[in-house]
């Protein structure tokens, strides 16, 4: 079975709080075809979060992601609230992703569902289904991720919270 | 929850040009409607009538658009 290179980036919410989120992406790629594909998926997700995302991915390698834009922290951001999508692979199988610092205002009213048709939400959703044109995030088997479970939001407890 | 009336939106928007922005058909939607939207994009795109594509804006992010198909 491949065994998938996996990114992790790491987002600081108001408190200076961090977390980290990961991804698997396939193997056979340049380092600047994942340096590409970091940068999207790290402004993906900093369009969906309030908190700041580390422009310094990692991989086995680092991938500079520092092609960010816009990318502040908000006073109400808190890396408890978490965007948690579930996603499945060609297999069946499936692939969690959860960003912290969730943007509030794309959960839909009265629920715990991400607005899955707000413009930011659905590009993330497509870039995690298919790729940047390059580079199209898979499961920990390296099958293709083909459709989402599930967008809703989440409350994790970090052990760290001030206010 | 598919909405046949978001189908019909999204089809004139393609027929007038293409590829058409996800916002730009996003923001001319009542609630109810987008609440359906993205079923309707997938199941729009199972039947080959629209592909989804990511393309980057001026300042580089990427942006989804749908294109027709055939």
């Amino acid at each position: 079975m491949a065994i998938a290179p996996k990114i992790r980036i790491k987002i600081s919410d108001n408190d200076n709080d961090p977390a980290n989120t990961e991804i698997h992406v396939p193997s056979g790629f340049t380092i600047a075809q994942y340096a590409t594909f970091a940068n999207d998926y790290a402004n993906a997700i900093d369009d969906i979060a309030l908190g700041r995302v580390d422009p310094k991915g990692t991989m086995t390698i680092p991938v500079d992601i520092s092609g960010l834009t816009g990318n502040t922290v908000d006073p109400n951001s808190d890396v408890e609230q978490v965007a948690a999508f579930q996603f499945i692979d060609t297999n069946g199988e499936p692939v969690d992703i959860n960003i912290p610092g969730l943007l509030l205002a794309d959960v839909v009213a009265g629920t715990d569902g991400l607005d899955t048709a707000d413009t930011e939400i659905a590009a993330f959703i497509t870039l995690i289904e298919t790729g940047n044109g390059t580079v199209a995030p898979c499961s920990v088997s390296e099958a293709d991720i083909t459709s989402t479970l599930y967008a809703r939001k989440e409350t994790r407890a970090s052990g760290k919270k001030r206010r | 929850m598919y909405v046949k009336s978001v189908e019909d939106k999204v089809k004139a928007a393609l027929a007038a040009k293409s590829p058409v922005a996800h916002s730009e058909i996003n923001q001319n939607l009542t609630h109810q409607e987008s609440i359906g939207l993205i079923d309707t994009i997938r199941e729009m795109e199972r039947l080959k009538l629209l592909k989804r594509e990511l393309s980057r804006n001026a300042e580089g992010k990427l942006v989804l658009q749908y294109t027709r198909v055939g």
